[in-house]
């Protein structure tokens, strides 16, 4: 006779009692994981708890009554719900202090303290933005770290700041769409309307040194994103900014494009024939090696703008051609001596002292590392410009026009010298210093000018192929047409200012070997043997009684 | 008999232990090492000396240093059928527990107080972050705090003073390695909350770098307060059986 499966009002309580208790533990772990927030399953989970202690005291009243009121158990079960509240709350003073977020900066620099400088920025912020920080678990450290800036970015911009955390190894979708390359990356954005973000806001923020100064100057380009424009002349047949081939300026145009500003073609010619002028709101503009001259009509466009205190980025090769850009001497040239004090020569560079494969692929042997343009440039930091073919360019120190200051950015060596033989050097590739012809070195290869009057800014440099997309990577070439750009466009004084430094407050020790013994020998000897000492006298003493 | 009175016979006992000195010579032998091989490098190399880094190393060294300070303090009073005439005095179980308690929080803040020195030796040659060491020390403090209440617990667990040394020991290395989860756990959400249970997590993105996060402080406080409960509770479960 087959047995059916007998449910009895007891096995039915004992099954109670283990949901129930079992519900409220699971309920009481989902609500501490979900960091304060009431999660579904929890709520869910408790409730299940309760109703199977419910069914269980009703079920079989006197055992419940039994196990609760049995002094060991019942002293046990107020221990555990005693302890269980206590958990409860130490946990919840926990999460409302994280929440509320107090926190006292002690160090004496205030390192996690956000400058003034940062905190008048994010009093400009109008809109969401949302930093998005790709972590695994592995980096779990340093996200903390970062939390504490993040927080601080939070509540000075009065909640305008979002914060996203995104695990790439659990996401990978979302890191490709990003293009998050390492852990630990961040980047920034706009949120639109729905609080979705901004895509075409995105931007990627640098991590250096200095969290504070990457995350605000990144906030900072995002708030300027628009406000500067930077125009790349493109009829004289420049380089493509949209060739992305070695030789095209795809890299340089995306690289100024990240950085906030907007990029647009400009056709000198055009204007010049249409009697206009170049557009008001350009920042700079670019001439990446044209390959002809500038006529007079397109001189005076220039002129005009200049005159605004509009700035120019000028990279001039070596071009074997009777009609060169920037001839040494056409009316282009002229102009930039006569009211700049600066040229373009018709030569080339040699320096065998400071050079690559050979002696005209020219590295920087003397930086002037007091301009804006020079400062990231030192040799000894092991960011030198490469320049294939370069021209020597040339600077009035002696007598500049009036209310225009000028210098030099980048020098050969003395062994350098400027080749004027172009013919044989194009014919034959041959080249040897003449003295009664050639430039003699050092010979300048970046100068600048500024005219104080109106501002204008000019960046002359007797190279461009250090800007292709096959070259800019190398050395300190994309620093320089970086720091060119940001100096003639104004950029940097937009974003400049003084964030704290991070290592600042830590010592360092100067100290002769002497003193370094005696360190030693009182924290490694005198310290631990003193107290060795001192037992032993204890010791010593009770063993005497 | 309070809490004064059992604080006082047992800070009494440490001092007329050699045990307590040969524990304190083997912790400053060891902080003094790292010390020492710090500053040499710093010096040597002018680079920069880190104030929390003492603190940092005894962070590590409390693993096991805190065991050996707890495992006899309520184990050894069973072991010696002395917990039963404790009980029978005028003594509550918490003046008991809370009396012990601090009187191995005070060694430990006497040794503390010698590793001052380090930074005593450090303002000579070039003073550090005033600011920064402070915190890093009252983090410390806290920390060591939790660790002899976890020891103390345990200590009121058995008679047998080596299991409530493993035990703890074991315990408080699970909590300190926590804040490493991350290496070993994928998900991310499992490794935060692992190390938000973690005592090292709550000093190391804290006090150690000189910032003061008022929940850090209720996690060590509520460590403390927790393990003393349960010890209590476990004392008093004597009259029970």
């Amino acid at each position: 006779m087959r047995k059916g499966i007998v449910i009895t009002r007891g096995r039915l309580a004992q099954i109670a009692s283990f949901v129930g208790i079992g519900g409220i533990i699971i309920g009481l772990i989902g609500l501490i994981w979900r960091s304060g927030t009431v999660a579904n399953y929890a709520v869910i989970s408790l409730g299940v708890g309760i109703a199977g202690l419910v069914l269980w005291a009703v079920l079989t009243p006197r055992e419940f009554a039994d196990t609760i009121t049995g002094k060991k158990v019942r002293n046990s079960t107020i221990t555990i719900v005693t302890a269980l509240l206590l958990i409860g709350i130490i946990a919840l003073t926990y999460l409302l202090l994280t929440q509320a977020a107090f926190t006292l900066d002690m160090t004496q620099n205030r390192n996690f303290t956000l400058s003034s400088e940062t905190k008048q920025l994010l009093n400009r912020i109008n809109r969401p933005i949302q930093l998005t920080g790709f972590y695994t678990s592995r980096n779990l450290r340093s996200r903390e770290v970062d939390e504490q800036f993040f927080r601080q970015y939070t509540v000075e911009s009065d909640g305008l700041i979002h914060v996203q955390y995104i695990d790439p190894e659990e996401s990978p979708a979302m890191a490709n769409a990003y293009g998050a390359t390492f852990d630990g990356q961040l980047f920034i954005s706009y949120l639109d309307a729905e609080g979705n973000v901004d895509s075409s806001s995105l931007a990627r923020v640098p991590r250096g040194v200095n969290q504070e100064r990457d995350i605000t100057q990144a906030i900072s380009r995002l708030l300027m994103a628009g406000s500067i424009k930077v125009y790349f002349e493109t009829g004289l047949g420049e380089r493509e900014t949209l060739d992305s081939g070695t030789e095209g300026l795809t890299g340089i145009n995306s690289g100024i494009q990240e950085s906030g500003m907007i990029t647009a073609p400009l056709n000198l010619a055009e204007i010049a024939e249409n009697g206009g002028g170049i557009p008001s709101d350009a920042a700079a503009v670019i001439f990446a090696r044209p390959l002809r001259d500038l006529t007079q009509s397109e001189v005076d466009v220039i002129s005009r703008y200049l005159d605004r205190g509009g700035s120019l980025l000028i990279m001039s090769d070596v071009l074997f051609t009777d009609d060169a850009f920037l001839k040494e001497d056409g009316v282009f040239n002229q102009y930039l001596w006569d009211n700049y004090g600066i040229r373009a020569l018709d030569a080339a560079v040699v320096d065998p002292d400071a050079s690559g494969q050979t002696p005209l692929d020219i590295i920087s042997a003397a930086v002037f590392t007091d301009t804006d343009i020079g400062a990231r440039l030192d040799p000894s930091a092991d960011t030198p410009t490469l320049f294939r073919l370069a021209r020597p360019v040339e600077v009035n120190l002696t007598s500049a026009p009036p209310n225009v200051a000028n210098g030099r950015v980048i020098m050969t060596t003395t062994s350098g010298w400027g080749e004027t033989d172009l013919a044989a050097l194009g014919a034959t590739n041959t080249y040897s210093f003449d003295a009664a012809s050639d430039i003699t070195g050092p010979v300048s290869t970046v100068v600048w000018s500024s005219n104080l009057t109106n501002d204008s800014r000019i960046v002359l440099i007797g190279d461009s192929d250090f800007v292709t997309n096959g070259q800019v990577l190398n050395g300190g070439n994309g620093i320089l047409f970086t720091d060119s750009l940001v100096w003639i466009s104004h950029y940097g004084e937009q974003i400049e200012f003084a964030p704290q430094a991070f290592a600042a407050g830590l010592p360092t020790i100067f100290v002769s070997q002497q003193q370094i013994d005696f360190v030693v020998f009182l924290t490694v000897l005198l310290m631990p043997a003193a107290m060795l000492v001192a037992g032993l006298s204890v010791w010593g003493r009770r063993a005497r009684r | 008999m309070d809490t004064l009175t059992i604080f006082r016979r047992e800070v009494g006992s440490y001092f007329t232990s050699p045990f307590a000195y040969f524990i304190a010579a083997g912790f400053l032998l060891f902080c003094g090492i790292l010390f020492a091989r710090d500053f040499q490098e710093a010096a040597t190399q002018t680079t920069t000396i880190n104030p929390a880094f003492i603190p940092a190393v005894i962070s590590f060294l409390m693993v096991f240093f805190a065991p050996l300070l707890t495992m006899r303090l309520l184990a050894e009073e069973k072991r010696e059928g002395m917990m039963e005439l404790l009980l029978t005095s005028p003594a509550s179980e918490s003046s008991i527990v809370m009396g012990k308690f601090f009187s191995a929080w005070f060694y430990y803040t006497i040794l503390l107080a010698l590793t001052l020195l380090y930074q005593l030796v450090l303002f000579a040659y070039a003073p550090p972050d005033i600011g920064h060491t402070f915190l890093a020390y009252l983090g410390i403090w806290l920390y060591g705090g939790a660790m002899i209440a976890i020891g103390l617990f345990f200590s009121s667990l058995t008679e047998n003073q080596i299991v409530a040394a493993f035990l703890s020991m074991i315990t408080l290395l699970i909590l300190y390695i926590g804040d490493a989860a991350g290496q070993v756990i994928g998900n991310i959400d499992i490794a935060r909350v692992i190390r938000s249970l973690s005592l090292q997590g709550h000093f190391s993105t804290s006090f150690q770098v000189g910032i003061l996060r008022a929940e850090d402080v209720v996690f060590f406080a509520g460590i403390i307060v927790l393990m003393l409960y349960l010890s209590i509770r476990t004392v008093e479960s004597h009259r029970w059986r």
